[in-house]
């Protein structure tokens, strides 16, 4: 089972290249009542503590893949699925501090059965999670 | 006697699907209900849409004898901006459309309702839709499948869209096209129900503005109507429901002697566990009306 929460309180970390912190990722819930193709999801803008990362900037990995935003737009062989949370990806030179850490996002998906004047659809949510060490 | 089923979409249980209900829970749900028909969405749950394993084909099939459900209709999508730079092709739609009811056919069920990218603020279909189609009608008559798309708000029944439908049903004469109606268009109070995703603004064009459709209206498209989308938002501890006229839309259904499913779908506010008590009420709600309507 998923946590209900659209972030996931399991998978926050750190993320190293040789052996130097780069950045951080965490897990997210699909927050849309279907699963998507790779092509409707239009990025997801990440804001810790007082830091916020452009939509652009996260990259993805989704069902074992990882992309950018740009290569996610124009894919047309993966899905983000209900049960199979996203990983996020975001670059940040020295990763964050083991501790506590406010989380927000908005991620936009679109949905071509609503008017585009509507367009895309945002999800926020936001909450504490930890990382280990 | 018409014949009136009820069944459950899974579409109710969104957010507690995964979080806090199994597909297995959820079948179990329905079936205490009384009820004989799951209505799934295909990408929302079938686990790695579109090539589910045969592993999960049989566990799907397993669960379903085991609670003694029927698999009703499967919810697909043709989305038509699937990219950024294009529309999608009547080919591509039809592959899609094709992959859908193999798929559906392949779990069990007897419609597909594919939701169609829409090019206008009144849900006017891509005008792909109709090559769509009309490229499958064959496919769906040898899966013994109708597809059925959904008359749904702001979309009223008296409508091109409908009459662009059912002018189709006509031309071709094929039996594997009907509507699908979604009972939000005879919503007849504002609800405050919260849909994730959507602007303010959107929400009021969409879902809170009720649209109030006459059952006169209903009564002239039963005939051309395979499906029913029980949609509502909220009933209170005494059964009632303030946004959508059970009662007169019970009535129209056996007055009209009307067959099919009644198929709930809950769009209410999404906090843990809701669902699953509002599909309750709602399913001893249209009971007790059908009770009084045939007097029994």
């Amino acid at each position: 089972m998923l946590d209900r929460e659209l972030i996931q309180n399991r998978g926050f970390r750190n993320v190293f290249t040789n052996g130097k912190a780069t950045g951080f990722e965490f897990q997210l819930r699909m927050p849309n009542y279907r699963g998507v193709w790779g092509s409707l999801i239009d990025g997801v803008t990440v804001t810790v503590g007082d830091q916020t990362w452009d939509s652009e900037v996260p990259q993805w990995t989704l069902q074992g893949r990882e992309f950018s935003i740009t290569e996610l737009r124009a894919s047309t062989d993966v899905r983000w699925q209900l049960d199979e949370p996203a990983v996020i990806t975001v670059p940040h030179e020295g990763g964050l501090p083991a501790g506590v850490h406010h989380v927000s996002v908005d991620i936009a998906l679109q949905a071509p059965y609503i008017p585009v004047e509507f367009q895309p659809s945002i999800f926020h949510s936001e909450r504490k999670v930890t990382i280990v060490s | 006697m018409s014949n009136l089923k009820y069944g459950v979409s899974l579409y109710s249980y969104t957010g507690d699907m995964n979080t806090v209900l199994t597909l297995e829970d959820a079948m179990a749900e329905i079936a205490d209900l009384g009820a004989t028909g799951i209505e799934i969405l295909g990408e929302g749950n079938i686990p790695n849409y579109p090539e589910p394993t045969t592993a999960w084909i049989d566990h799907w099939h397993g669960l379903l004898s085991k609670y003694g459900l029927e698999a009703t209709n499967y919810g697909s999508w043709i989305d038509s901006r699937m990219w950024r730079n294009r529309d999608l092709t009547v080919e591509e739609g039809s592959v899609m459309l094709a992959r859908d009811l193999r798929l559906a056919s392949t779990l069990g069920f007897t419609s597909v309702r594919p939701k169609i990218g829409v090019v206008s603020m009144d849900l006017q279909p891509h005008p792909i839709w109709e090559a769509v189609v009309e490229r499958n009608l064959d496919l769906a008559t040898d899966l013994g499948i109708i597809i059925c798309p959904e008359i749904h708000g702001p979309t009223p029944i008296k409508h091109p869209v409908v009459d662009e439908y059912i002018a189709f049903i006509e031309r071709t004469g094929s039996d594997n096209f009907r509507l699908l109606i979604d009972t939000g268009i005879f919503q007849r109070a504002a609800t405050t129900a919260h849909q994730d995703g959507l602007s303010d603004e959107a929400q009021e064009e969409g879902w809170r503005k009720p649209l109030g459709v006459p059952m006169s209206d209903l009564v002239d498209v039963l005939p051309y109507t395979a499906f029913i989308q029980a949609k509502f938002f909220d009933i209170d501890d005494q059964l009632v429901d303030q946004h959508i006229p059970w009662d007169d839309i019970m009535k129209t259904l056996v007055t009209s002697e009307w067959s099919g499913y009644l198929s709930s779908e809950y769009e209410g506010d999404r906090l843990p566990y809701r669902s699953l008590e509002q599909v309750r009420r709602q399913h001893a709600l249209l009971r007790r009306l059908e009770g009084q309507q045939r007097g029994w």
